[in-house]
């Protein structure tokens, strides 16, 4: 198949606070081919976030990378300059729905003058931007009349629409969905899910889906890759993760996805979520790891490709 | 659950707020000014007589000082040497009808002294003196002056038409050189000089003053009496003199108390309104939020300063009052803010409260808002009392809104009054406007260092 | 439409605070303002008098009599004889229809006629120059400074800025000014500097009738405009130093906490380059809350500040005037002290209309929750 789309490799991601490093992600890694949809999940504070704004490079100004390539068509981007990257990649080949898109529309600029910026702004005219944004926007079954509307005027589930529908007329090959729909009623929440599956086939898309919810995530992943406490816990093809979970935290997972889909975080795996500035020697999930071994403690598992394919970093299957 | 014996504000003991204070440049800083104002208030308190304000409102009290002069210290900076004003003292107890002593005085100066005054303490109107000066000088000669009438507390030796035209013959009969002295100036500064090649130079060295006093009526004698000379200087004090003479140094030291009380008190009143109004109006909700809100609109646009002009001069208003009306013209600002940390507090204690059950608003006045509100008015004073101080400070400069004891914005007025500001005279209007700064800097500076800790909105 | 009705009812609803204001006002004036018109009514009688005197000879008693009854008909047709809450809107009328009345001291102001009117309208030209330029420039420059010093959260400048703007808030205004004469006026004097500012004034001396007058004349004459200007840059410079800092603060924190904001994240996303997201992502929506932050503190920053430096530079604006006649003259003038108190109230609630308008006409939702 040659290069993938992107290729994540043992990225490491801090955050600097007042009350110490926060290790937020420890050698990540993960590769996406075109047209291809990787599942991030893992709970609340786990990097998933990080993950991808570490990608199109916005992290936060206390954040520093500590180690990695994120490499794009064969490019590690993370070696370009801020505005090589911002010239030909964002936007151009990767767009983001961020988490919260609630508050990601300017509540002081019509709909029209945020979606058609980025087009302008790559020398597309004004009037065949508004008739691309005004598409963009029927393609996620939006009426073409919010275009002049101001963000205060429209309802949660139609501002994240919107977003989507600005991620997809920049036409990228990638776009990273962070938790786009979580605060979304269920029936919105299925609309938005039916509409990324369309438009993934339309596009020839590739997503990163960011999730805390695995049965979200079945609905579209060809990937999973779950993170726990900024570390991969396990990487595969979604039809393994979920028929046959290796990790005993993705098992943990798996036995409590809940059969109506809500939003609801994943706390009741007991245990808390580990301190990241201070995380559990060994494995970070020994303290709450039903298996927990002497090595557990004290040593990190290393990440073991297992014969399907599947990487599981656990001493189990050492 | 914290206990509920121990204090807590913004969910922090008070020993955890002092020690975020104490621990962060801005509280440190915000400490030692606090520590100059209330020292220096202190001290202003202690030194300065009770009848300070009469005092100083007094202008023969200050005749005997320099006129518009500087600062003493200036003789190290300029090295100009300016002669320093000089007083000499002694209590006399005697029955009979003549004292007599003498004073010894170096003249290293190169301006010499400016005047010189015979004060006797107590005066009574019908005992009256007559006085004789010998003035022995380093080059040996004696200049003689007298007999002065002396009738008052403070005489004047150096403009009266006797002791000049004695100066004169002095130097005619001496030098041969024929003396101007300029019209209503003092003959003072020509005892301390000398001609040489034709013309006037001053006359460093020792000089030995002998005062003579006799009673003019001899069968009461002179009696018990404070008896002294004072040589007028050029430089004075810490802080220079005025146009009248006062000392800078005590008029500023007395503005230290006044614009502290005056701020804080302020600070207080307006604050207690714009909390009552903030937390009805945040509570109540309805129609007295309405007219509330509209209320508190309304005092946030009235101009007060210009009110506060035209009440000060038609109701003669004193310091304290035109503070008082200042508080009622201008809690605005603040009880919009109250206001609104009321309405965030009460939606989310109800929010929180729907679970367990409903809860009455006065248990959540007592257990949400008022815990929350509280530090933070202690914030709104602080940041209060700058305004108050430059407002006032404003006012007094257009002499308004005056008090017993010199203001600083009252110094500054009189200043611009007698022309300092034209003829240089950097110590009578510098100093004041860099008092009224610096007590307002200690409000600001506080208040940055509190309100990270009392901010309930910065703190989430 | 719907902005047209937005504006329509900002400007009610500011014209029904501006005659609440009037009205609170009057009823606290009404007291002196009924003085100032009896003042003028006994004034004019006893001209009137005098001038019936001439035609119709008469015993002192009887000119007496006739001055009596002509003031009590006077004082009914004013309603000065009426109870305080209807007086009040006969002040408010005169206010309104500019019955302004008679300086006590015409001679002080050097305005022909000591009509009230006449002086305060002289020196309007003066107070609104320099008070919309000064607002105008040091808020261009100090949002500008607060924004640059935001962007560079932490750094050394930020630092620098942040104490400016707290610390600027707690100087005299009229004190910076006395300061800025001591040094450009008179030490540059002391010293024989080639280039000196005047110690005060609005122009020079041989131009004041010209400005007095005339102003607008003043206005096309070269000579006076660059005299003008000359004069104006110590009074400039001292309320760009006390200015500028509090914007640049206002501004600072404003745009803080706006680039924390997700949609500016999102900008970035987007590929905007910074430019654009400066102005279009972190200024747009930052100006209302800078607008209405700087609102809460324009009361003190006009009438504290900008009047009494106009006294302290003799600058012929309201200020200057408001000065005189309360200072300059043996008592204080109350014509001119109540006319210059409503003509600055008007000023200020016209300045506080600019501002309203403008953060109506940049924020949306506040388009939307007015219309
Ligand atoms: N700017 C920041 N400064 C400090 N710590 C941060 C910052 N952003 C995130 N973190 C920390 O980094 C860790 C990972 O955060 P991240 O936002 O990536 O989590 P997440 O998996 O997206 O969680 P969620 O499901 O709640 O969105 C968390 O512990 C979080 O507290
Ligand atoms: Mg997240």
């Amino acid at each position: 198949m040659g290069v993938p789309l992107l290729e994540v490799r043992n990225l490491s991601v801090n955050y600097i606070t007042m009350r110490g490093v926060v290790k937020a992600l420890d050698r990540v890694s993960f590769d996406l081919d075109e047209n291809e949809t990787i599942a991030v999940v893992g709970e609340t504070g786990s990097g998933k976030s990080t993950i991808a704004k570490a990608i199109v490079r916005v992290l936060e100004e206390n954040a520093r990378i500590t180690g990695g390539e994120v490499i794009f068509e064969g490019v590690d981007v993370l070696k370009l300059s801020e505005e090589e990257f911002r010239r030909n990649y964002r936007w151009v080949k990767v767009a983001m729905v961020p988490q919260g898109s609630m508050n990601s529309l300017n509540p002081v600029l019509r709909v029209v003058d945020q979606m058609i910026e980025p087009l302008v702004l790559r020398g597309v005219p004004k009037v065949d931007a508004i008739k691309i944004a005004g598409e963009a926007l029927e393609s996620v079954g939006l009426p073409k009349d919010t275009l002049n509307r101001y963000p205060h005027q429209l309802s949660g589930g139609m501002k994240q629409r919107v977003i989507i529908a600005m991620a997809i007329q920049a036409r990228p090959k990638l776009v990273i969905l962070d938790e786009p729909t979580s605060a979304l009623d269920v029936m919105t929440q299925a609309n938005i899910m039916n509409l990324l599956k369309r438009l993934k086939r339309e596009f020839k898309l590739s997503y990163i889906f960011i999730t805390h919810d695995l049965a979200l995530a079945s609905e579209l992943a060809d990937k999973v890759l779950v993170l726990y406490a900024g570390r991969v816990a396990e990487l595969g093809s979604a039809d393994l993760v979920y028929t046959d979970p290796k990790h005993p935290y993705t098992q943990g997972l798996m036995t409590s996805v809940p059969t109506l889909r809500e939003d609801k975080k994943l706390s009741f795996i007991p245990g808390e979520v580990p301190s990241l500035i201070n995380p559990p020697s060994g494995c970070r999930f020994h303290p709450r790891c039903p298996y927990v071994m002497d090595i557990c403690r004290r040593e990190d598992p290393p990440m073991i490709d297992l014969k399907d394919g599947r990487k599981v970093a656990c001493w189990l299957y050492h | 659950m914290a206990k509920v014996s121990e204090l807590r504000i913004a969910g922090m003991t008070l020993g955890e707020i002092t020690k975020i204070y104490v621990s962060s440049t801005l509280g440190k800083v915000s400490i030692a000014l606090f520590v100059i104002l209330i020292g220096a208030s202190i001290y202003a308190a202690v030194t300065l007589p009770p009848n300070f304000g009469s005092l100083w409102n007094n202008p023969l009290y200050w005749q005997i000082y320099p006129k518009d002069a500087p600062p003493a210290w200036v003789n190290y900076l300029s090295g100009n040497g300016y002669a320093p004003q000089v007083m000499f003292g002694r209590e006399v107890s005697t029955q009979g009808s003549t004292v007599r002593f003498s004073f010894r005085v170096d003249n290293e100066y190169s301006v010499p002294w400016r005047d010189l005054y015979i004060v006797i303490k107590p005066m009574s109107g019908s005992s009256t003196f007559t006085a004789y000066l010998s003035i022995r000088r380093p080059d040996g000669y004696v200049i003689t002056i007298g007999p002065l009438l002396i009738s008052s507390m403070y005489t004047e030796v150096g403009t009266t038409q006797q002791v000049e035209s004695q100066v004169i013959q002095f130097y005619l009969a001496k030098y041969g050189y024929m003396l101007t002295v300029p019209q209503g100036l003092s003959a003072v500064p020509y005892i301390f000089s000398t001609v040489s090649s034709g013309s006037l130079k001053p006359l460093k060295g020792i000089y030995v003053i002998n005062l003579t006093l006799i009673a003019n009526n001899p069968s009461k004698g002179i009696g018990n009496r404070l008896i002294s000379l004072v040589l007028e200087g050029n430089v004075y004090g810490l802080m220079g003199t005025d146009a009248v003479g006062h000392d800078l140094w005590l008029g500023l030291l007395a503005g230290f108390p006044l614009s502290l009380e005056v701020g804080v008190v302020y600070a207080l009143i307006s604050t207690a309104i714009a909390i009552a109004v903030g937390l009805a109006a945040g509570f109540m909700g309805g129609v007295v939020d309405e007219v509330l809100t509209r209320l508190t609109d309304f005092v946030i646009l009235i101009p007060a300063f210009v009110i506060l002009v035209v009440l000060s001069v038609l109701l003669r208003l004193n310091i304290w009052q035109a503070m008082l009306y200042l508080a009622i013209l201008s809690w605005g600002g603040a009880a919009r803010i109250i206001r609104s940390i009321t309405m965030q507090i009460r939606t989310a204690a109800y929010i929180e409260l729907a679970k367990v059950g409903g809860a009455s608003n006065l248990w959540i006045l007592r257990n949400h808002a008022l815990p929350q509100i509280l530090p933070y008015a202690l914030y709104l004073i602080v940041v209060g009392v700058p305004g108050a101080i430059l407002t006032l400070a404003g006012l007094n400069f257009l002499n308004l809104a005056g008090a017993n004891y010199p203001t600083w914005g009252n110094i500054l007025y009189y200043a611009e009054q007698y022309g300092a500001l034209e003829s240089g005279m950097w110590w009578w209007v510098v100093p004041p406007g860099l008092l009224i700064v610096l007590v307002a800097v200690t409000f600001i500076v506080t208040a940055l260092a509190i309100e990270p800790i009392v901010n309930p909105r910065l703190r989430r | 439409m719907s902005m047209l009705r937005g504006i329509a009812l900002r400007i009610i609803n500011l014209t029904v605070i501006l005659l609440v204001v009037l009205i609170v006002i009057a009823a606290v004036l009404s007291g002196p303002a009924s003085q100032v018109l009896k003042d003028t009514i006994q004034r004019e009688t006893s001209e009137m008098v005098t001038t019936i005197m001439l035609h119709h000879p008469m015993t002192p008693a009887q000119a007496e009599q006739l001055k009596q009854t002509i003031i009590k008909q006077l004082e009914n047709a004013y309603g000065l004889n009426k109870p305080v809450y209807i007086r009040v809107f006969y002040v408010l009328f005169n206010i309104l229809s500019f019955n302004w009345g008679f300086s006590y001291y015409p001679d002080a102001y050097g305005v022909p006629s000591g009509s009230v009117v006449s002086i305060i309208m002289s020196a309007l030209p003066g107070t609104i120059i320099l008070d919309t330029l000064g607002i105008l420039l040091s808020a261009l420059i100090g949002i500008e400074l607060g924004l640059r010093a935001a962007l560079k959260y932490g750094s050394l400048y930020d630092r620098a800025i942040t104490y400016y703007g707290a610390v600027d808030s707690g100087i005299p205004q009229w004190w910076v000014g006395i300061l800025m004469i001591l040094v450009f006026a008179v030490y540059l004097r002391l010293i024989h500097s080639p280039i000196v500012f005047p110690y005060g004034g609005i122009v020079d001396p041989q131009y004041y009738n010209v400005w007095l007058y005339d102003t607008a004349k003043a206005f096309i004459n070269p000579k006076i405009l660059a005299s003008l200007l000359y004069h104006m840059v110590l009074p400039m410079l001292t309320v760009f130093i006390v200015n500028i800092g509090g914007w640049a603060y206002f501004a600072r924190s404003v745009v803080l906490n706006i680039i924390r904001e997700d949609y500016v994240t999102f900008a970035r996303v987007k590929g905007l380059p910074q430019g654009q997201i400066v102005s279009r992502y972190i200024m747009r929506p930052a100006m209302p809350a800078i607008l209405t932050s700087i609102f809460i503190s324009i009361p003190f920053i006009i009438f504290g500040g900008f009047l009494l430096t106009e006294a302290v530079f003799q600058w012929w604006g309201l200020g200057y005037v408001l000065n005189i006649a309360i200072v300059g003259v043996p008592t204080p003038d109350m014509p001119v002290i109540l006319a210059d108190t409503y003509m600055s109230t008007l000023l200020y609630i016209v300045l506080v209309f600019i501002l309203e308008i403008l953060i109506y006409y940049i924020d949306p939702r506040i388009r939307e929750s007015q219309g």
